[in-house]
């Protein structure tokens, strides 16, 4: 197969569709199609260059954060995280620092008799708190450290369909905070110093696993927490 | 270009080029041998056939990655490719600056030798070796660790200098207008192998160097070692399209009916297309922001478009010259093809290897997959259609011919060797299919103990038990080969008369094919694209009836 110069010098031949150069490049950037496939479940915009312009531009706003005490621990976690994913222990310490307060202070706060942490919003918290503009509740916060080798809080009791916001950061090492629901699983990558913010809707009742899905030394596959799902109260 | 066959080329090379070439032959059939006794117990352990300690199945895990994923890889790339150049590059036949290939041989043997080391003192860092996960206590063993890594990719460098010389030397001494298409692939491949070794001391001399006790660590391993990786992923994958290119003429004897300048546009493609969509391997990652998620899909998508050309191109070539040589209907000059020779065989496999692989890989490349399947056992499920059953088997195919050649020895049973890519595939087929199930279901990709206390659904176990069939198959197919190529390095009776006897061959070459119409390749391409958008929409519906509704918030 290594050469045919005549194909490169010899008078052009009719030759059929299926064995023409132009065919054999289109036929080569039809796997491009599947983007069609992705916009068509709304996992991409169809004005791809549009969207990335504006998604551009929406980079340079600053993100609201929900309070004073929220607004330190975003800032850290900025400080702390590289460009893209990039380590950086040393400069994420005092969002990690802080984090480490933030959540000491929910378990405490939340904290039930059996050591689990079931937080909820006050009537008057959900009064106060301002509904989207679709009308959705608003989220409650959850928060959760990964380190070696384990979660806190370990045990969080939740609401079946309520919205929550849960606010997540490694401590030491990359981790995994994945959520699996028996059919499969939600991936979440920890990574020291950078908050990951994921808003959650459990929509069945039931009993679901943390588990760390990044390998992180020798107790990694040990490394488990546990989401309690209840019904609403009557 | 000379009309003298690939194999005659390789028996002219002098005794002091078929020394090199076959030092490193050693090694890589060495540290293939080495990396599936690593895997297959990994494979046992993680399918809960056999119970080992977690600080030892991390061990062996890690060994498994290392000694494949970078040892045998590069060693059986750096024979391929000097032997490539010192063939197709239109001068004498032979390796230029060959002390210079010697010092990449020992530079790549130590770090082997380093790395192993390193490993087999306990160090348990898996082939990626995040520095922040090592303990005090483990700095000594993690320095070798990083040292090999560092003296492999100045090996690479020590190797691809005199493979790229040896291709210009002719052009240079006025002996060629222009290099022959495997004689500009190779370069290509040489060049891609320099970027690799540059990428390994931007990753890992930092985390040296503060494993030493020196220095601050780097802010960005991650990054560093996400370009490595990609290279690392992505230079064997056209390493193999190379071979299968010189490898079908062998077999053959057809030539592209697209002429050459065509080939080299496809091969270089390769060096436009394949870095910018390294962004995938992060999607994952906390501060990734928005717009670099969305770029990085729709790059990502541009990913196979090389491989996808190269195999239209040799599908197209082969099918109009079967039919011009009697192929009746549409698969019917397929079996035509001399399917008893084991490259042929091997080659074959590995097309339909990379086309699964393939087809769940783009499942993986959409952001809003990822956080589905990256981390779980998907990865190594779809990935093992692609190291192991496409560019392994490409790679053992190229031994099958090369060794013979170079050794001046007959081929080990052929006869035999020419049924392993089914027992592979058989076994891949096992393998892939519990372990796509076991990561749509969530089992995490490296954890041995799966069972999170009897928190974890059961139905975990009983797709990693597939996982672990197919490994003996798979093992039992490379357990032969390696005896093969073993066998045919130091033990088979000398070739009569150099000739290598019994390999079915066809000749279909050396005719103007006609007015012939090629539809299969075209008709796969289809089947492919099919096939990938079957599984990523039934990722979409997956994502969808989950009993949990997740948004990560923009950064």
């Amino acid at each position: 197969m290594s050469d045919d110069i005549e194909s490169d010098h010899a008078a052009p031949v009719k030759r059929p569709i299926t064995t023409r150069k132009s065919f054999v490049v289109l036929m080569g950037f039809s796997v491009v199609s599947l983007y069609f496939l992705w916009a068509g479940y709304g996992a991409a915009p169809l004005n791809i260059f549009g969207t990335l312009e504006a998604a551009a531009i929406d980079e340079s706003a600053p993100v609201p954060m929900a309070g004073m005490s929220m607004a330190k621990a975003g800032e850290g976690a900025k400080a702390g995280g590289g460009a893209m994913g990039g380590m950086d222990m040393s400069g994420g310490s005092g969002a990690i620092d802080a984090f480490v307060s933030l959540t000491d202070a929910f378990i405490a706060k939340y904290e039930q008799p059996d050591g689990s942490v079931r937080p909820q919003m006050t009537p008057m918290q959900m009064a106060m708190m301002p509904k989207d503009e679709r009308g959705k509740e608003p989220a409650t916060e959850v928060l959760l450290s990964g380190y070696q080798w384990g979660y806190d809080p370990s045990v969080i009791r939740l609401t079946v369909g309520k919205p929550y916001r849960f606010r997540m950061m490694a401590l030491d090492a990359t981790h995994g905070a994945s959520i699996s629901t028996g059919t499969a699983s939600r991936m979440i990558r920890l990574r020291p110093g950078v908050e990951n913010v994921q808003t959650l809707t459990f929509r069945k009742p039931g009993s679901y696993l943390i588990y760390c899905t990044v390998y992180c030394g020798q107790g990694h596959q040990y490394m488990q927490a546990q989401i309690i799902v209840e019904p609403p109260a009557a | 270009m000379a009309t003298t066959s690939f194999f005659e080329r390789m028996k002219m090379l002098s005794a002091a080029d078929k020394a090199l070439v076959k030092a490193f032959l050693i090694m890589a059939v060495l540290t293939l041998g080495l990396g599936i006794a690593f895997g297959t117990t990994t494979a046992f352990a993680r399918a809960g056939f056999i119970e080992i300690d977690p600080d030892r199945a991390f061990q062996i895990m890690t060994l498994h990655g290392v000694t494949i994923f970078f040892y045998w890889l590069y060693f059986v790339q750096a024979a391929l490719l000097l032997v490539l150049v010192a063939c197709f590059s239109g001068g004498d036949i032979a390796i230029a600056w060959r002390r210079m290939a010697w010092a990449g041989f020992v530079l790549m043997t130590a770090g082997f030798i380093s790395s192993e080391g390193s490993s087999l003192s306990g160090l348990a860092l898996l082939y990626n070796a995040p520095p922040e996960i090592v303990a005090d206590y483990e700095r000594p063993a993690a320095v070798f660790f990083y040292l090999g890594y560092l003296l492999l990719g100045m090996g690479l460098l020590f190797v691809a200098v005199p493979a790229i010389w040896t291709a210009l030397k002719p052009k240079f001494e006025g002996r060629i207008d222009s290099w022959s298409s495997v004689g500009f692939a190779a370069v290509a491949w040489a060049g891609l192998l320099i970027v690799s070794a540059f990428a390994a001391v931007n990753a890992f001399a930092s985390p040296l160097i503060w494993a030493m006790g020196e220095g601050q660590l780097s802010t960005n391993y991650t990054m560093g070692w996400n370009l490595l990786f990609h290279n690392v992923h992505y230079l064997p994958l056209m390493a193999t399209v190379v071979m299968w290119y010189v490898l079908i003429e062998v077999l053959t004897g057809v030539k592209s009916i697209f002429g050459q300048r065509f080939s080299k546009a496809i091969f270089a493609s390769y060096l436009l297309l394949v870095p910018p969509t390294s962004l995938y391997h992060m999607f994952l990652e906390p501060d990734l922001a928005e717009p670099v998620r969305l770029a990085g899909s729709l790059l990502s998508l541009f990913i196979s478009v090389p491989t996808v050309l190269v195999f239209l191109l040799i599908i197209a070539s082969l099918e109009v010259h079967a039919r011009a040589h009697g192929g009746r209907g549409l698969f019917g000059w397929i079996p035509m093809l001399p399917w008893r020779n084991p490259v042929m065989a091997a080659v074959g496999m590995a097309v339909v290897n990379l086309a699964l692989g393939g087809v769940f890989s783009f499942v993986l490349i959409q952001e809003q997959m990822a956080p589905l399947l990256s981390d779980t056992f998907f990865v190594p499920a779809y990935f093992h259609f692609l190291t192991l059953g496409t560019v392994t088997l490409t790679f053992v195919a190229s031994l099958l011919y090369v060794i013979p050649a170079i050794t001046g020895r007959n081929l080990w049973r052929p006869g035999l060797l020419a049924r392993l890519p089914y027992v592979m595939t058989f076994g891949l087929v096992l393998f892939g299919g519990g372990g796509l199930t076991a990561g749509f279901m969530g089992v995490p990709r490296r954890v041995f103990d799966i069972s999170y206390d009897g928190a974890a659904a059961g139905a975990w176990m009983t797709a990693m038990a597939f996982v672990g069939i197919g490994a003996v198959f798979m093992a039992l197919a490379m357990a032969v080969y390696i005896f093969a190529l073993a066998a045919s390095l130091f033990a088979t009776p000398r070739l009569a008369r150099g000739i290598l006897a019994g390999l079915p061959e066809v000749q279909w070459g050396g005719i103007v094919p006609g007015y012939q119409s090629a539809y299969v390749g075209p008709l796969a391409v289809l089947v492919l694209v099919g096939g990938m958008y079957a599984f990523t929409a039934f990722g979409f519906e997956m994502i969808a009836r989950m009993p949990l509704s997740a948004s990560s918030e923009a950064h």
